[in-house]
């Protein structure tokens, strides 16, 4: 019963504002992509800010492992499990940074995040065109950033620091191979949104999902920030 | 009625404000500033070895400017509604206080393993590791 209630007020108190406007009911939620919520933002953008919050999390973890680790690399646990000794190798990752090479990376994903705030604007004035180009760019950015981030780790290989070489070896794979897989997610809903765009399925009122993607490309950027300085810059 | 109209404009305006966006040259302009501070950045790693507490600090708070530029920029918190700003950064001070207290829990505040910041030798090493294979026990024969 009080359900019900609650939904007419909502639906009473949609007319209201669609009157006040000028605009009916329908019109508003075509204007914004989304019916009006308490707290003046779509369920997905809040959802999306969320679970960015929660990612810090996440993130805060591994890289606190790497910190606690990062001058201590010990034995992993496969080599006690395989009877291997209880020290594994002393190579640290941080011996074998190429400061240049991460550099050139890393100004290249702060591009994308260029390219990809430019899509967000072009997508909210409705120009389609210009928005599918600056998606793709940040797509073609994200793809090198990863390129050049499988080019490291093949790198390390080759120079004897594997994933379970020892702990410090885990704690930075492990770090920067999550942060890989978070870019490799956001070029996948790059392309998806851009081949959705070309099918006309995101009008201009939708423009919102393509903010929202943005929210996620740019946390992955200040997530790289965090890792270039900590992991790579301080020594 | 007059409450649900009063909320519904003050609704309207919050998120009428997300919708204004800044001119393509001003994020131009922040990527330039935001490119700069990197090339700052990148730069520090060949400052001396004896600007390291310098060179720390001053890593330190060009990521901060970095992150809150991109933050509030890039990510429209400094115009979009305020509950999206408390969320996230309730999720970021969340996390420096959780994962700086584990880190002291771990004595990394003491000893971090590094002898240019706060390395701790030890008076008694670790052991070597067992290189003796283990005792092998005869098998007993029933008798």
């Amino acid at each position: 019963m009080s359900e019900t209630m609650t939904e007419t007020t909502e639906h009473a108190t949609d007319a209201v504002r669609a009157e006040a406007s000028g605009h009916g009911p329908h019109d508003a939620v075509e204007e914004h992509g989304h019916g009006t919520t308490n707290t003046g933002v779509s369920n997905e953008k809040l959802g999306m800010w969320v679970f960015l919050g929660s990612e810090c999390l996440m993130f805060g973890g591994l890289i606190s492992t790497y910190l606690l680790y990062k001058n201590r690399p010990g034995s992993t646990a496969l080599d006690t499990v395989a009877g291997r000794g209880v020290h594994g190798s002393p190579l640290r990752p941080s011996e074998l940074f190429n400061i240049p090479f991460t550099s050139f990376t890393s100004f290249v994903l702060l591009a994308s995040s260029l390219t990809m705030v430019l899509a967000v604007s072009a997508a909210h004035r409705g120009e389609q065109q210009r928005t599918r180009i600056w998606l793709g760019s940040t797509a073609f950015l994200g793809s090198l950033f990863i390129g050049g981030q499988v080019f490291e780790f093949t790198t390390f290989w080759h120079r004897g620091l594997g994933f379970t070489t020892n702990t410090a070896s885990s704690a930075f794979f492990t770090l920067t191979g999550f942060h890989g897989v978070h870019v490799s997610i956001g070029i996948v809903m790059l392309l998806v949104t851009i081949m959705m765009s070309a099918s006309g399925r995101i009008p201009r009122s939708r423009a919102e999902s393509i903010e929202i993607i943005g929210l996620y490309w740019h946390f992955v950027d200040i997530v790289w920030i965090l890792i270039f300085t900590v992991v790579y810059l301080i020594k | 009625m007059t409450t649900i109209t009063a909320g519904g404009s003050a609704h309207h305006d919050e998120a009428s404000e997300e919708h204004e966006h800044p001119a393509d040259s001003y994020y131009w302009g922040v990527f330039g500033a935001l490119a700069l501070l990197t090339a700052l950045e990148v730069s520090t790693y060949w400052w001396p070895e004896g600007w390291h507490k310098v060179t720390h600090i001053a890593l330190i708070v060009m990521m901060v400017i970095k992150f809150a530029t991109v933050g509030a920029v890039f990510m429209h918190l400094r115009n979009d509604a305020k509950i999206l700003r408390q969320i996230f950064v309730f999720g970021v001070i969340v996390a420096i206080g959780v994962y700086i207290a584990a880190l002291g829990s771990m004595l990394f505040f003491y000893d971090s393993g590094n002898s240019e910041i706060n390395y701790v030798p030890r008076h008694h090493p670790m052991p070597p590791p067992a290189t003796d294979p283990p005792p092998v026990i005869a098998p007993t024969h029933g008798e």
